[in-house]
């Protein structure tokens, strides 16, 4: 018997996308049974969770801010990416580090929502479009969610999707 | 104080953070810290006070370099707890922040990063002829007595003679100078400090004492004093090496001397690097034809 087309609500409430972990700095996947808090791989990241649509691919440039909107932890990709090292910029505001790309239509306080939605309990990733700091022509498609412990704002930047 | 520091072998420390002995060898590269001291066979020996805080602040980072920075915050409160319980006039607070900073770190790194940074930031604050400081710069110093009286006897044959420049007691640079001593001795060193005001008996105290090295330290006494008082020694104990301590280079005219690093620990490693490297040698020493013939002719001589 052919199986009946089904009609889906999508995405479905019911189908929760799975949590991963990851490493802050590397991005790398420890094993299932390592519960580590520092990465194995790269000796440098914190290993954290977060869900799998926002969890950064490997090498994909990421930043994790507080509530505060203050930067807690920028990958190695993210390094490489805006030319900062994670020391330098260790405890400056968010902005000081990404700005809203304004010519995309978004604003500061559009981005500071997203972040602020991002981490409010069960709701969705966010998107936004921003820029490096002081850059002007440069433009990235980033996704907000939430991660932890403790828990914190994971912006992963997509710089090939704007 | 008499409280020993526990301390942690590489593989204890790396079992207590949940990583691997690299990990903690990448931090130390990367970071600087955990900061181990090293036995004398060279292994790294953690502190645990040091170990135990980064391991809390890990629970709480999102980051090594967070982790880390919030680790050694919690090691400053120490500064803080001391200049604050000084700038209360409060002795047993100053000596219990003390002993709290010595459970955290060895004596030399409590001196160094707790006592000398928390007695400049007073002299700074203050200035140096003002009752704080005054009762501060009193305090360390007997502090640093108290200390001194708990160190081994001197295990290496290496003798350093400091001729003490300094304007005594409420001057910041003889706390350098007393922190200076205490490392060298603590390194094992036999360590002589002689005021170069006076040159009475100099000469039978360095015969007896046969020092290795000179250290000028200070820079209140007038430049005449210094090069009277370091040709006497030099007549006495013969060509040596002689380092600047806390002294301009410019303003002793005996010699082109070695300057050290202002900070004592920095000093008292370079001191002992120059002994066991062949001091003597290396170092810039006054010739015998200047001997012969007096601060005088030195004094022209760099001049020139």
């Amino acid at each position: 018997m052919s199986a009946r087309p089904l009609l889906r609500v999508l995405p479905s409430p019911h189908d929760r996308v799975p949590d991963v972990r990851f490493c802050g700095y590397c991005g790398a996947r420890p094993e299932a049974d390592d519960d580590r808090r520092v990465c194995g791989s790269c000796d440098m990241g914190m290993v954290l969770t977060a869900s799998a649509a926002v969890a950064p691919q490997s090498g994909q440039p990421s930043i994790v801010i507080d509530d505060r909107l203050t930067v807690c932890a920028v990958s190695r990709a993210a390094e490489e990416l805006l030319g900062i090292s994670e020391d330098e910029v260790l405890n400056r505001r968010l902005v000081d580090v990404l700005a809203p790309a304004q010519a995309e239509g978004v604003g500061l306080d559009s981005l500071v929502s997203a972040v602020v939605t991002a981490v409010s309990p069960d709701s969705a990733p966010q998107r936004a479009v921003v820029r490096p700091a002081g850059e002007w022509g440069i433009r990235y498609a980033v996704r907000i969610g939430v991660c932890g412990p403790p828990r914190a704002a994971l912006l992963v930047l997509d710089d090939d999707q704007v | 104080m008499q409280q020993r520091v526990r301390t942690l072998k590489t593989s204890e420390a790396a079992q207590l953070l949940n990583v691997s002995p690299n990990t903690l060898r990448a931090w130390e590269r990367r970071f600087g810290y955990p900061k181990p001291a090293r036995t004398a066979g060279q292994h790294r020996m953690y502190t645990h006070g040091e170990v135990a805080a980064l391991r809390d602040a890990l629970q709480e980072g999102l980051s090594i370099s967070s982790a880390i920075s919030r680790a050694q915050e919690s090691l400053r409160a120490d500064t803080q707890m001391l200049t604050g319980a000084l700038s209360a006039y409060e002795l047993p607070r100053a000596d219990a922040a003390m002993v709290a900073a010595l459970s955290l770190r060895n004596v030399d790194r409590a001196v160094d990063e707790v006592l000398l940074p928390s007695l400049v930031e007073l002299a700074a604050k203050h200035g140096e002829d003002s009752a704080p400081w005054s009762f501060a710069a009193q305090w360390a110093e007997d502090w640093l007595k108290r200390v001194q009286r708990m160190t081994p006897p001197a295990t290496r044959r290496m003798g350093i003679v400091i001729g003490d420049a300094t304007g005594g007691a409420l001057d910041l640079q003889d706390l350098n100078v007393r922190i200076l001593e205490l490392f060298l001795a603590r390194a094992g060193a036999r360590v002589l400090t002689l005021p170069v005001s006076g040159v009475a008996g100099l000469g039978e105290a360095l015969n007896a004492f046969r020092p290795d090295l000179v250290v000028l330290a200070g820079s209140v006494d007038s430049d005449e004093d210094v090069a009277r008082w370091a040709y006497r020694a030099r007549i006495s104990a013969g060509s040596l090496p002689v380092t600047l301590f806390h002294r301009s280079t410019l303003r002793v005219p005996t010699t082109g001397a070695y300057p050290l690093s202002s900070s004592p620990s920095t000093a008292h490693h370079e001191i002992l690097a120059l002994i066991d490297g062949g001091a003597r040698t290396e170092a810039p020493t006054m010739s015998p034809a200047d001997v012969s013939a007096g601060p005088e002719r030195v004094q022209k001589r760099n001049a020139s």
